[in-house]
């Protein structure tokens, strides 16, 4: 290392919050009577207060996970969590009906111009509710439904109680119980067979209180040969105190649709992001997770997708930028469960300022799963000698008629391309961000234009004043 | 040396017998307080939680552990052992270029029988049994044994090893010493529900330079009958500045055998470690091995290839722990199988934040040649320092259907054109044994496994 780079401070921006008075909130803390409040204002069905109650048994029950980053999990204190915060009476499909204040908080994020510019529907979350929804009526009128998940069990009851939790059952982990407990908002789609949406759909998650936990549980069900582009975006301001975002993602392909759900996370890092999402793949389904993880301060999360019918191909593809006290815990699960599946992970991470980020995945190859195809790849970027970079793979392969490889790197920044780029007049940090952007172009090339854009700024902003 | 002490089942063991043990076989006193402590030790761990990626595979289920009899190996010289190992494949008492090979046999339930030319000798090796060493070199040997009890204090099985070890060998290299012929050591030994520990310590100091070659070999009159024996063994590696270490080793042991071996290797400043490990042998074979890269710029290499049929179950765990500047370590495991084997493949890389400059690798080819065979690998990475090179890779699959076809266009029959791409695939692990005559044994080994 030619020397030490200098640190410089993070710029977040959006760090800043805004003083929302909350019509509702549920206090600190959570036992039976929180729940059983949660689900009397939503007025839902009987089977959903029971399923709640039933997972807060679970929760209290499951111990926490025991490998990780348990130090940092440790520090979790769910007494002083507020678990259900309301900002405003309903949701609004007209922007101009969003409260004052939040409409404001959305404007200095920029969501509705970005609807305006290129997005099909919006779904904007405030703390624990969807304070704005819209959709554009030619999708509504090819019978496209998306909604809250809140309004999706209103008015979608049947469809809502064929999937909900099929995909991950509250017993799965300890936050996976914990959101079914006291579950909020998230999107709800169903797409209706051979319908293509071509425009991307997307949801906007905003935390604003402190101490505030925000559970939004998202299903998606793509109907035979459907397609549909979901993508997400987190903020949150900065608090001396931490914030749990602990949500559950189920998605449903059925025989030869298409999902791709695509996260950009960037909440501030003071946020601890323990998400599970998982895809059931049919067949000639295809699932892609587009997964990026710039934010928080400790994330714990693996898209998984099951294919489990013949011919469903899954991908993942991640990044994680882990900067001063952030850990990115992230990876991938792909379970091959019928023949001629096919997959593939590709998992890129930096570390700088003595961040660490884990790549944590599992490739299962299922007996009976023959001609099946995997190949997964993870590079690692360190940038400086405190920073910490883990690979944690694991591969069980219980068929022979299988071809499955595993390839990893680790490397820093080549002092010859810095020396070559230098030579060409451009200043030390210029070159090492234009080498990022080079590591992280596979990820970036996914994203729709305007994505892209925004990401590589992110990263840039992130890498600000990194060298001296 | 007679073993006095009365038949004793494992789960039975008390410190106070362990004490009566440790006097009649007529050892220093400290050497009983270490082996107290490492069964205070075993006693107070507990069986491996069902989620431990270390064990959680392997098939407990087989082996009825309170019904398991301690078994002392003794720790006397048995004339006849050579004439009971001729005809196993092992060295004959002349090579054919007509030197004498250096050899140490052990029978678990004889004894042990030691050659030693006198050319070896006189360049400065000393290779006896570990139970004289514990007075020859006293100092050495309590430092040892009791770092190994330190660092097995979160490893059960470990702990019971260094509380019951009674065969094994203690070998010493003098400084610069460099010798060529290959050291070799023979086990054999199965008793129905024995249970036999074995404790080998190997001293390399600096620029000493040696191979050994460590064989497993079956009973000749075993029939195989389940419940066969338990072995546990740990080998105990240090290599000084500048010394140059060659470890290989065939796992040939018997079919109903279950064998845990561990291997802890600590290397000192620009030292290097090469092993080559081929595992045929044993129902269950667990192998954990830790290498400490202590010193600047030491250097390592850990080949093996594993053969599995029926219901056999491998395992190998392997640690490399960059702990200094310009270390360098590469693993490369390969494997066959068939039947309803299994297999699992656990690499670690830590890097350490000072071993800067430091390059690693780890890979893990496995080709599955039954519809029932199952392979795990995972293949972790820990790097805390950014100047590294440092790669891995894992890879699994059936035999390549174009290049069989390629064979059987040119006249080969189907199973002998997967004999010969099963052959071609774990040929560079072999190819890296330098001596010829081991590599012959090795080629015959693999070909005679595959014939099954």
């Amino acid at each position: 290392m030619a020397k030490k780079p200098q640190l410089a401070e993070k710029k977040y921006l959006y760090g800043f919050h805004d003083e929302v008075e909350s019509i509702f909130t549920s206090g600190e803390g959570l036992s039976p009577r929180v729940v059983e409040e949660i689900s009397a204002i939503k007025s839902e069905p009987d089977w959903m207060r029971g399923f709640r109650l039933k997972s807060l048994e679970i929760f209290f029950k499951k111990p926490m996970p025991t490998w990780g980053n348990t130090e940092l999990l440790n520090q979790i204190h769910f007494d002083k969590i507020h678990y259900y915060v309301r900002p405003s009476e309903k949701t609004e499909k007209n922007w101009d009906d969003v409260p004052e204040k939040v409409k404001q908080t959305f404007q200095k994020l920029g969501i509705p111009e970005a609807e305006r510019k290129f997005l099909a529907g919006v779904t904007a979350q405030y703390e624990s509710e969807v304070v704005y929804h819209s959709i554009r009526k030619d999708l509504e009128k090819l019978g496209v439904v998306f909604l809250s998940m809140d309004d999706g069990l209103k008015q979608y009851p049947e469809i809502v109680k064929k999937y909900f939790s099929t995909v991950i059952p509250p017993a799965d982990n300890k936050f996976a119980a914990l959101n079914s407990a006291v579950w909020s908002g998230g999107s709800f789609i169903y797409v209706p067979p051979n319908t293509h949406v071509e425009i991307p759909l997307q949801a906007y998650f905003r935390i604003n209180s402190q101490n505030m936990g925000q559970f939004e549980r998202t299903l998606i069900i793509t109907d035979e040969g459907s397609d549909v582009h979901y993508i997400e975006g987190c903020t949150a301001p900065t608090y001396s105190t931490d914030s749990l975002h602990a949500a559950v993602v189920e998605l449903v392909a059925l025989p030869g649709s298409k999902i791709r759900y695509t996260t950009i996370q960037n909440w501030s890092d003071n946020v601890f992001n323990l998400v599970t999402k998982r895809a059931f793949a049919y067949q000639d389904a295809r699932v892609e997770w587009v997964d990026g993880n710039i934010g928080s301060k400790l994330t714990m999360k693996y898209p998984a997708i099951y294919l489990k019918g013949k011919g469903a191909h899954g991908e993942v593809l991640s990044i994680a930028y882990a900067g001063r006290g952030q850990h990115q815990d992230a990876g991938a699960k792909i379970i091959h469960m019928a023949p001629h599946t096919t997959s593939t992970i590709l998992s890129k991470s930096i570390s700088r300022d003595g961040g660490r980020t884990s790549y944590r995945g599992l490739l299962r190859v299922e007996r009976g799963a023959t001609q099946c195809k995997s190949n997964v790849r993870c590079d690692a970027l360190l940038l400086d000698e405190d920073s910490r970079s883990d690979t944690y793979p694991t591969m069980a392969i219980n068929e022979k008629d299988v071809q499955v490889g595993h390839e990893a790197t680790v490397s820093k920044v080549g002092e010859e391309q810095m020396f070559y780029l230098m030579s060409r007049g451009l200043k030390e940090n210029e070159a090492q961000a234009l080498i990022i952007n080079g590591f992280i172009e596979p990820f970036v090339k996914e994203l729709p234009m305007e994505y892209a854009v925004e990401l590589n700024r992110l990263i840039q902003l992130e890498m600000e004043g990194a060298i001296g | 040396m007679k073993i006095l002490v009365k038949p004793v089942l494992i789960k039975d063991i008390t410190p106070a017998w362990l004490k009566e043990f440790s006097h009649l076989r007529n050892e220093p006193l400290w050497v009983g307080s270490l082996r107290e402590a490492a069964l205070i030790q075993y006693k107070s761990l507990p069986w491996p939680d069902p989620k431990d990626e270390t064990w959680k595979r392997t098939h407990w289920s087989g082996i009825p552990w309170d019904k398991i009899e301690f078994s002392p190996i003794p720790g006397e010289i048995h004339n006849e052992l050579p004439a009971t190992f001729s005809g196993l494949g092992v060295l004959s008492d002349n090579l054919e270029d007509g030197r004498i090979p250096a050899r140490f046999l052990w029978d678990f339930n004889r004894g042990y029988s030691v050659q030693l030319p006198h050319i070896v000798q006189k360049k400065g090796i000393e290779w006896i049994p570990f139970h004289m060493a514990l007075r020859q070199k006293e100092e050495m040997m309590r430092t040892a044994w009791a770092t190994a009890i330190e660092k097995a204090s979160q490893n059960k099985f470990q702990s019971l090893l260094l509380a019951l070890a009674s065969g094994g060998s203690c070998l010493t290299v003098a400084k610069g010493a460099q010798i060529r012929t290959p050291l070799h050591q023979y086990f054999k030994g199965n008793k129905s529900l024995a249970a036999y520990f074995v404790l080998n310590f190997v001293f390399a100091e600096e620029q000493s330079q040696f191979q050994i070659w460590e064989e497993m070999v079956p009973e000749p009159s075993s029939e195989n009958k389940s419940p066969g024996s338990l072995l546990m063994s740990q080998t105990l590696i240090e290599a000084k500045e500048h010394s140059h270490v060659n470890f290989y080793a065939l796992q040939k042991g018997d079919l109903n055998r279950v064998h845990f071996q561990f291997q802890d290797i600590r290397q000192d400043a620009q030292s290097r470690f090469n092993s080559v490990t081929v595992a045929i042998g044993s129902r269950i074979f667990h192998n954990e091995a830790v290498l400490n890269m202590e010193g600047e710029k030491a250097e390592n290499k850990i080949l093996g290839v594993l053969f599995g049929s029926e219901r056999q179950n491998f395992e190998n765990i392997i640690h490399q722990r960059h702990l200094n500047r310009r270390t360098t370590s590469d693993i490369q495991f390969r494997g066959a199988q068939r039947g309803e084997s299994r297999s699992f493949f656990s690499g670690l890389i830590y890097i350490a934040p000072k071993a800067q400059l430091s390059d690693a690798y780890q890979s893990c080819k496995t080709l599955l040649l039954s519809p029932d065979a199952k392979a795990d690998a995972i293949p972790n990475l820990e790097i805390l320092a950014d100047d590294v090179k440092c790669s891995h890779g894992a890879a699994a699959g059936a035999v390549d259907e174009e290049q069989k076809y390629y064979l059987q266009t040119r006249g080969i029959p189907a199973q002998d054109a997967e004999k010969i791409i099963v052959e071609g695939f774990v040929e560079p692990v072999v190819a890296a044994v330098p001596d010829e005559g081991i590599q012959a044994r090795l080629r015959r080994y693999i070909e005679d496994k595959m014939k099954n």
